[in-house]
């Protein structure tokens, strides 16, 4: 009954595109969402352990289900909307953030073939969609008709005016070595070895190219030290200052989906995507083995994992900086963003362009 | 006939986002209602098959243009400025009347030009007709931004 | 290679220059030697140039050829003239003067939409800012008015642009010609062209901003404005109606009549009672406009490229003449009352000013006489009642025009003074006066050979390269 049915989607072309759309649009948006809860377990553990605290270690093991009881208190709160509030925007708000921190996944592969749209121009998408970001930022920050809100949404703006153009020419410098703006042929790409044993990964390429993009979307995930539009210890909460419940929840869990979304377009740009030396022997001999789409999943189930572990570690090394460093000055981000990351990244691109014009 | 309902949906779309930017009593939802004007564009962009052009209308205007319009909103005092009332009926006739003219466009150039379906305007192809048959107009373009944001400096900086 | 392009390539490589110096010079006066020195190596190059076409998008034809040399030429005037209180004038100045004129160079050259719109953007941007360049409360008011007025005509020619584009799916201006039908939605997309373009002219019903915005602009920008800003118009409007729309000539032909008779007298009857000498100069620019416009109504007949030839001459010639009389405004002021006595007071100014004035009204042997009287000769010949009218009109506006340009002739040589203290003359300006002066005598002296070349130019740019 199942495999009749299976057989019957695999025959029919519009069928399959629409259920392989939804199995993964699904399996995206429950992946972040897992991820998400995973991340405040992470973090929060993180912190004890720089800090030399224990961390969560009550609900379950290692309090490893401290996020579902942080879920279970907010659904129980109040909704709040302020009197003076913008109803409509404020409630707008965080569905907004919800929706465009996860749809920049849709262009993103998980594995190799694995992916819900695949465009020919499909970074310029992801970072477009990324961009956008800022916008519920921004809604949020006014509708809440607070002081604090509103500073907190200027911030936010300011912050993306700063960094985006930086963030975009540290990342033509990887299109331009690579020579496509599809993300597919930029993981093939970082398959390859530099004289047999190097592996050919784009941070080896650009080093200063992934610098600036590191900083830049430290920027983009809005975390210390540039996490101007919270700032907790000036601005209250920043744009959320009025959020509560399950509103509040959302607009958390668009922070948490960026930072995991920054991480995996850093894996995919610079760290090789699903690439690992020797993966290729595991997933020949895995092939003796299993047959068609069992070895497609289970080769799309290791790849992931790669992927997922790579960005883990990135994001081990975000939380690390969170817990160092303080945060920036105000007015000292245009200055950074402009005077300093902006040349370094066009210098970047210069020699780029000029190292493939020679060497081909 | 999908493509043509997609069209008929987006316009609808564009024409009541677009009318509502100077509708809207409030500048801060009429700014928003001009994002969502511009993602619209983008999508006609994508239907015309051109990915690029529809990326970079998004990433340009409604990640970099509107939020310039929108910081420079909250800079603003008043948060409900005083607009002059526009009333209910003004409004639906100023919607239909562009609603229909829309169609009556789209009636005479509709059926004479569907894009090209094996065009697709992908980076390469962009680029290519960008810095050879109109590197004059793009060279242009650049001086254009450079006079405007000479002009913007020398306006803004204090005397003296 | 780039043969074709040196002209721009000059002045933008200047401007560049310009604006690099600016923060590094402290001798003002050499960015003003600068520019004019750049101007002057483009004009050169401008003898040198091929004939060609490029990307087929941009053409050098000697219509192309004749527009940069009327911008070239203004803008040397205005420079030129600027550079009399040097130091109220920063480095952006000559820089924004040159980008502009940039945008009018390949503006002249365009024969693809694109590149066309991208040029008249350039053209029209760095004006606003020269508009209010002093930041005082009257030019930034001009600028703005300008600004607004601006951004609303373009809006227009893109829509009418885009109508076309959606009609014909080309952007070139000659390959539409082909593929363009007669139905309503091109009658429309001509129709917002024609509006768009008569914001740009100042034509009558869109002509409230060039009196405010003239007066308002410092002198010299107040020139550029008139003499080459406004001249982008009749430019554009020749290569796209005459060519691209020439299937549906009939139709726009009709609009640019009526718009030619209200803009001359309107222009013309609103100048009598001005006593602002730059009000009454942009009022009397719009009486001209009209007259040029007269040309383009023709456009439809079979005297078309004796029409161009005419209203290239005009335009030509008004350029010169309307810079000129800007420019003597730098020295006599521009209230009325300044220009009592002003023989007295600025014996060569005044010379100067009275000689442009009368050729403004069309008096034999200067230039202005023989550019209205070609303009009236194409009204004749192309015959019809839509052509005699617009003769008659133009002789009858002519006339009236004598009063209010007569009026200053008399204040200058016959009112008397309340002081007659000697105004100081700058050389700058004064030679500025005296280039505008003998161009205006010297293509009154020779028309053949000008009005010749002027038919070549015609021919040209009706063939194509």
């Amino acid at each position: 009954m199942v495999a009749e049915l299976v057989d019957y989607i695999m025959s029919n072309k519009i069928l399959l595109g629409i259920s392989k759309g939804v199995v993964v649009g699904l399996f995206i948006i429950l992946y972040a969402s897992l991820m998400v809860l995973f991340l405040t377990w992470v973090e929060r553990k993180v912190a004890a352990r720089i800090h030399v605290r224990y961390g969560p270690n009550r609900t379950g093991p290692y309090g490893l289900l401290q996020p579902l009881a942080d879920g279970a208190k907010l659904i129980q709160k109040e909704d709040i909307i302020p009197y003076a509030a913008d109803r409509l925007i404020f409630t707008l708000a965080p569905v907004f953030a919800f929706a465009f921190a996860v749809l920049p996944f849709a262009a993103m592969p998980l594995a190799d073939g694995l992916i819900l749209a695949d465009l020919n121009v499909a970074l310029l998408y992801i970072i477009a969609l990324a961009s956008l970001s800022i916008i519920p930022v921004i809604m949020a920050g006014w509708a809440s008709n607070n002081k604090y809100s509103l500073l907190g949404a200027m911030r936010a703006a300011a912050l993306n005016l700063s960094y985006e153009i930086p963030l975009v020419l540290s990342i033509m410098g990887v299109v331009l070595v690579v020579g496509s703006l599809n993300v597919f042929d930029i993981v093939k790409y970082q398959t390859e070895y530099i004289f047999g044993i190097i592996p050919k990964w784009i941070i080896i390429l650009q080093p200063l190219g992934f610098f600036v993009f590191f900083v830049a979307s430290i920027a983009e995930m809005s975390r210390i030290p540039f996490d101007m539009p919270e700032s907790e210890s000036e601005l209250i909460a920043g744009f959320h200052t009025e959020y509560s419940g399950m509103k509040f929840a959302m607009l958390l869990f668009a922070e948490y989906i960026h930072m995991v979304f920054g991480s995996m377009l850093a894996v995919l740009l610079f760290f090789g995507g699903w690439h690992l030396p020797g993966l290729g022997y595991v997933l020949s001999f895995l092939e003796n083995f299993l047959s068609g789409f069992a070895y497609t999943v289970v080769k799309w189930a290791i790849q992931f994992g790669v992927i997922v572990a790579k960005a883990l570690a990135i994001m081990f090394v975000l939380m690390w900086i969170r817990m160092t460093l303080p945060r920036a000055r105000l007015h000292s981000i245009p200055t950074f963003y402009w005077k300093y990351l902006l040349p370094l990244a066009l210098i970047n691109l210069g020699i780029t362009a000029v190292a493939v014009a020679v060497v081909g | 006939m999908k493509d043509l309902i997609m069209f008929l949906i987006l316009s609808v779309i564009a024409v009541v986002s677009s009318l509502f930017v100077f509708l809207s009593k409030n500048i801060f939802r009429g700014a928003l209602s001009l994002s969502l004007l511009l993602v619209t564009m983008a999508m006609f962009f994508a239907m015309l098959n051109a990915e690029f052009i529809a990326a970079v209308q998004i990433l340009v205007y409604a990640g970099g243009v509107l939020v310039l319009i929108l910081f420079a909103i909250m800079l603003t005092k008043e948060r409900e400025p005083s607009v002059s009332e526009v009333t209910t009926s003004r409004a639906v006739a100023l919607i239909a009347f562009v609603v229909l003219s829309l169609f009556y466009l789209a009636k005479h150039t509709w059926e004479k030009y569907v894009p090209e379906k094996e065009f697709s305007a992908t980076g390469a192809s962009v680029g290519t007709k960008l810095f050879q048959t109109y590197v004059i107009p793009f060279e242009a373009a650049s001086f254009l931004l450079l006079a405007a944001m000479i002009g913007a400096i020398y306006l803004a900086r204090r005397r003296g | 290679m780039v043969g074709y392009i040196v002209p721009e390539i000059i002045i933008g490589a200047f401007a560049s220059l310009i604006i690099l110096l600016n923060y590094t010079v402290t001798q003002r006066k050499i960015l003003g030697y600068l520019s004019l020195l750049a101007v002057a190596l483009a004009f050169v190059s401008l003898f040198k140039l091929p004939r060609m076409t490029a990307w087929g998008i941009y053409a050098v034809d000697d219509f192309a050829i004749v527009f940069k040399a009327v911008f070239l030429t203004v803008a040397f005037l205005v420079i030129l003239s600027s550079l009399k209180d040097i130091n109220k004038r920063e480095g952006e100045y000559y820089s924004l003067l040159l980008m502009s004129l940039m945008g009018m160079l390949l503006l002249a050259s365009s024969i693809d939409l694109l590149m066309l719109y991208v040029a008249l953007e350039l053209a029209t941007i760095p004006s606003f800012i020269l508009a209010g360049f002093f930041r005082d409360k009257q030019t930034s008011e001009a600028a703005m008015k300008y600004f607004v007025f601006a951004v609303v005509s373009s809006g227009l020619i893109v829509f009418g642009m885009s109508l076309l584009y959606g009609l014909t799916g080309t952007t070139n201006i000659y390959e539409m010609i082909n593929r363009l039908e007669l139905n309503t939605v091109s009658i429309l997309a001509s129709l917002f062209l024609v509006a768009g373009f008569a914001f740009k002219m100042a034509a009558f019903p869109f002509h409230a901003w060039a009196p405010d915005v003239y007066q308002g602009s410092p002198t010299p920008i107040s020139a550029f404005l008139s003499s080459a800003s406004k001249k982008m118009g009749f430019l554009a409007v020749l290569r796209i109606f005459y060519i691209a729309l020439s299937p549906i000539a009939n139709y726009w032909a009709l609009a640019f009549a009526i718009l030619a008779a209200l803009t001359m007298t309107y222009g013309n009857i609103v100048a009598l009672s001005q006593t602002n000498i730059k009000r009454m100069l942009a009022y009397s620019s719009i009486g001209h406009a009209g007259y040029i416009i007269i040309a383009l109504a023709l456009l439809n007949t079979k005297v078309a490229i004796f029409a161009i030839a005419a209203a290239l001459l005009h335009i030509l010639v008004h350029a010169v003449m309307k810079a000129g009389a800007f420019i003597a405004g730098i020295v006599a002021g521009e209230n009325i009352e300044d220009y009592k006595g002003l023989s007295k007071k600025a014996p060569i100014t005044a010379l100067m000013l009275t000689i442009l004035l009368l050729s403004l009204i069309g008096v034999p042997p200067l230039a202005g006489f023989l550019s209205k009287f070609y303009i009236l000769l194409s009204a004749i010949y192309a015959g019809g009642s839509v052509g005699y009218v617009l003769a008659v009109l133009l002789v009858v506006n002519s006339a009236i025009s004598i009063f209010y340009y007569g009026r200053i002739i008399s204040y200058m040589y016959w009112a008397k003074a309340e002081n007659e203290t000697k105004i100081n003359e700058p050389l700058s300006v004064t030679l500025a006066l005296i280039i505008a002066v003998i161009l205006v005598i010297v293509i009154g002296l020779y028309p053949s050979e000008i009005v010749n070349y002027l038919q070549k130019a015609a021919e040209s740019f009706v063939k194509g390269l």
